[in-house]
């Protein structure tokens, strides 16, 4: 009957039968318990929140507030990609109508999401017009920076208790792969925030750096554009095929946290695959015109900036999406007049009076005549007939 | 499906749960279902393949046994070698060889377009029939008695944690422990956790880190010799945390399962020559040609010109093992060269044998590791094209940007390489312990101890782990 005895669990001779099990428990509690210890206090330093420094003070009930006593005909959203390049003031200037701008260093499509639905429709303000700030594929990129510094901002915005929220971060995970996801996703909260994955990547990356003397002269994210500038599309091998091309190309930038080809590829807008058809549904429900307006990136030497073809295939399928809504679109990036020289810090627009001015210049000549008919409507109407 | 995913933990909680709970013959069986379920997650028609061999070698090791002749032996031993050698044939060569052939027949102007046969490569193909055939060849040498139960045959082939990238385990080493009722200790199942999490920190800090490196690099078309040797570090670094991860995590899975399985690695970079490189760097393959290609040959029984003839063959076809491709059996046969003259290079310079007291040994270390980087230049650069204008490259042309990138990434990639040196005495210590089966393992220090280090090996794979994640190299053989 030897077969019928299944583990011959050994305990030590001269000790309790129970040390073993204490040992096992003792084992799994230090195991399971230290590392979210460890993790507990981290706090993202500086050099992650840069962005947030461009819009310090930034508070929802704050921006709230500003809404209802403003009522602003124009509204923009966006990250430091919109902090670095529009002062609404001047923008109000030029386009004749009291202009509000909405920009959250580090924030992604979900916060803009969060900040149409509960900043500008809550404030009571009906603006006309809605401008969204975005790098190539933000808007149907839900999950991207949506911990960490952003999570005490989605908590005050009351962003969990959102259903489309609900819809996108937690039943999408069990529409997209079963129980699995749903397993996934509630235990995503025991991780680390994925800023101390970045940061501590980052400092492992940067000690090389100093090492070697490539990051003494200039910043670490300029030296970092560098060198992806040497792994750029250019200088890939042609004989291992395009989808390899593209595939290591998208995983040397990835390495930069400042930039992300590595998002999703494919142009989705199935309401549980990102916020977008959301926001376009409260746009409509609210009467707002919603504009997205995607920024050219740091170009390269030749103040060119060339999309992967996925990419390509992508904003075809956007801009194809956005006029059947009802959308205004309009694409920077393939504007000759945006030089290298205007970029600072990735694709930030350097902050120098007469570059900002030539920005915002450029930006009302290609925006302008595109929101006007919205923003002034009488205006359009009484104008002469072309 | 992979080590790496919560797909395999949900799946090894499952069949550990329903392991501990039956009896031995009935945990042998759960055993067999779970690889399966394992091998034919993403391709079930490959279990098909791997039902057969098991069948087949089964049959054909009792008929060895049973024969009362020994024509009739030979015969059932070359049927099984045959199978096993036909299958991996057919699956793993027949492609390049198509591909080779036509080749050379278009450009003779035979043929005006070459022939396309992709046949798919199941994976871990060559791990078990190289397993499969080590025991028909015991069985016929009469090392091991023929296994008359199916079921503790086909636990042989098909151990999942071991299947698809071995290590290439040896009948001898493994049936008895199919056989016998398992005994686990309480500390073995703590070690099998810190194995297992050592092994995916490995993959996903170490290698992913490295491979994002050295992927850069190999797809550069212009590479410098700084920027290539940065990515051939960043490939060495891989390519050991990858393997190595691998084994480990198979070794504690199956520890957990109160299997032992042997070890693969054991300091290879800290070899002094190429054949010590060799038995430090997969050592279930490299003894495998030692036992059943080179010793057959002849070993080193009929004098020196032999013995390195031998070798170069042996190293070859451990090349050509690797994989179907031109680079591979260039590697091979660089290996070949390298361990047979070495011996006679170091009677005439001294340095290079056991001289020169730290000094010499540090060089020999250095200049071994050189060497071994070579070979995986070779071994990464699947073009041959490619291959020949990287070993072109003049370091003295570069410019001094290219050399600050250049060690830039070849110092990134050693700073994640950096655990395998710290960690690894600790992990051997504690081998040892358990093959002594030394008390101290039971004590409250040990515990802790091996707590610490799964609470470490826990936090670095969160807080270090790369986003981009790849394949386990060895996956492909």
């Amino acid at each position: 009957m030897a077969d019928d005895v299944t583990i011959r669990w050994t305990v030590p001779s001269p000790g309790p039968a129970i040390r073993p099990l204490l040992q096992l428990t003792a084992f799994a509690l230090l195991v399971l318990g230290l590392p979210p210890l460890l993790w507990s206090g981290f706090e993202p330093p500086n050099e992650v929140a840069v962005t947030e420094l461009r819009t310090s003070g930034f508070s929802p009930r704050s921006e709230l507030s500003k809404m209802k006593q403003q009522n602003p005909v124009w509204v923009l959203i966006g990250n430091s990609m919109l902090n670095t390049r529009i002062d609404p003031a001047q923008l109000s200037t030029l386009s004749g109508v009291p202009t509000k701008k909405l920009g959250k260093g580090g924030s992604q499509s979900a916060l803009w999401f969060l900040f149409l639905k509960k900043i500008i429709v809550e404030s009571g303000a009906r603006p006309a017009l809605v401008t969204i700030f975005f790098r190539d594929t933000d808007l149907t990129w839900p999950e991207i920076r949506m911990s960490g510094m952003n999570e005490p901002l989605v908590k005050e915005l009351d962003g969990h208790a959102q259903p489309e929220w609900k819809l996108v971060f937690e039943e999408a995970k069990v529409l997209e792969s079963g129980a699995l996801g749903w397993i996934k996703h509630h235990l995503s909260p025991l991780f680390a925030p994925d800023e101390l994955n970045t940061t501590m990547r980052r400092q492992i990356q940067n000690r090389a750096f100093r090492a070697t003397r490539l990051g003494t002269e200039a910043a670490g994210s300029e030296r970092r554009m560098e060198l992806n500038q040497r792994f750029g599309l250019e200088h890939l091998r042609r004989d291992l095929g395009s989808d390899f091309g593209e595939a290591s190309s998208s995983t040397a930038i990835a390495s930069d946290p400042g930039v992300y080809e590595d998002g999703p590829m494919t142009f989705d807008v199935s309401p549980e695959a990102s916020f977008l058809p959301h926001m376009l549904k409260l746009a409509k429900e609210h009467g707002m015109v919603l504009h997205f307006h995607r920024i050219k990136r740091k170009p390269d030497a030749d103040h060119l900036r060339r999309d992967l073809p996925a990419i390509s295939h992508y904003m075809e399928a956007l801009a194809h999406y956005l006029k059947d809504q009802g959308c205004l679109f309009t694409d920077e990036t393939n504007d000759p007049s945006l030089v290298l020289d205007m970029y600072v810090d990735g694709d930030h627009i350097s902050s120098q009076d007469e570059i900002q001015k030539q920005y915002l210049a450029n930006f009302w000549a290609r925006v302008g005549p595109v929101v006007t008919p919205i923003l002034k409507p009488s205006a359009n109407a009484n104008a002469p007939a072309p | 499906m992979i080590f790496q995913s919560i797909e395999y933990l949900l799946f090894l909680v499952c069949v550990l749960a329903l392991y501990y709970w039956l009896p031995r013959r009935g945990q042998n069986v759960v055993i067999i279902a779970a690889s399966y379920v394992f091998y034919g997650w993403v391709h079930q028609w490959y279990l098909i393949l791997i039902g057969i061999t098991t069948l087949f070698d089964w049959g054909c090791a009792i008929g060895m046994e049973d024969s009362k002749t020994q024509a009739r032996k030979k015969a059932f031993f070359y049927t099984s070698i045959g199978v096993n050698l036909a299958i991996l044939g057919v699956f793993k060569y027949f492609g390049f060889f198509v591909e080779n052939v036509s080749a050379v027949l278009t450009s003779m102007g035979l043929m005006t377009s070459p022939w396309l046969i992709k046949i798919a490569l199941p994976a871990g193909i060559s791990f078990f029939t190289f397993q499969s055939v080590s025991y028909a060849v015991d069985v016929y040498q009469g090392k091991v008695k023929a296994c008359r139960s199916i079921i503790d045959y086909a636990t042989f082939v098909s151990f999942f944690p071991q299947l698809v990238a071995g290590p290439i385990e040896r009948a001898g080493h493994m049936l008895p422990q199919y056989s016998q009722e398992r005994v686990i200790h309480l500390h073995d199942i703590r070690s099998g956790i810190v194995l297992l999490l050592w092994g995916l920190f490995q993959k996903v800090v170490i290698a992913d880190s490295s491979a994002l490196i050295a992927d850069k690099v190999f797809s550069l078309g212009d590479p410098s010799f700084p920027l290539l040797w940065g990515g051939v570090i960043a490939f060495g670094v891989q390519i050991y945390a990858d393997f190595s991860g691998y084994t480990d995590m198979a070794r504690g899975s199956a520890r957990l399962l109160g299997i032992e399985l042997c070890a693969n690695f054991n300091h290879p970079y800290l070899s002094q020559s190429p054949g010590e490189f060799w038995r430090r760097w997969h050592m279930s393959l490299s003894t495998w040609f030692r036992d059943y290609v080179y010793i057959p040959l002849g070993g080193s029984r009929n004098g020196e010109g032999t013995m390195k003839r031998n070798l170069v063959v042996t190293f070859f076809l451990s090349g050509l093992w690797h994989g179907a491709s031109w680079n591979y059996v260039i590697w091979g046969f660089y290996h070949g060269v390298l361990v047979a003259f070495w011996p006679q290079l170091a009677k005439r310079v001294p340095i290079l044998a056991d001289k020169g007291g730290a000094l010499g040994a540090i060089f020999r270390v250095v200049l071994t590791y050189v060497l071994m980087h070579l070979g995986w230049l070779m071994f990464r650069e699947h073009s041959v094209a490619m291959l020949m204008s990287d070993l072109a490259l003049n370091p003295f042309s570069a410019p001094a940007a290219e050399w600050r990138m250049g060690g830039a990434l070849a110092l990134e990639a050693l700073q994640y390489g950096l655990p395998l040196i710290l960690f690894l005495p600790l992990l051997q210590r504690w081998n040892l312990l358990i093959k002594a089966g030394d008390e101290r393992l039971q004590s409250w220090r040990w515990t802790l101890a091996q707590a610490a280090a799964a609470a470490i090996c826990l936090y670095g794979i969160v807080s270090l782990r790369c986003e981009v994640g790849s394949d386990f190299i060895y996956f492909q053989f």
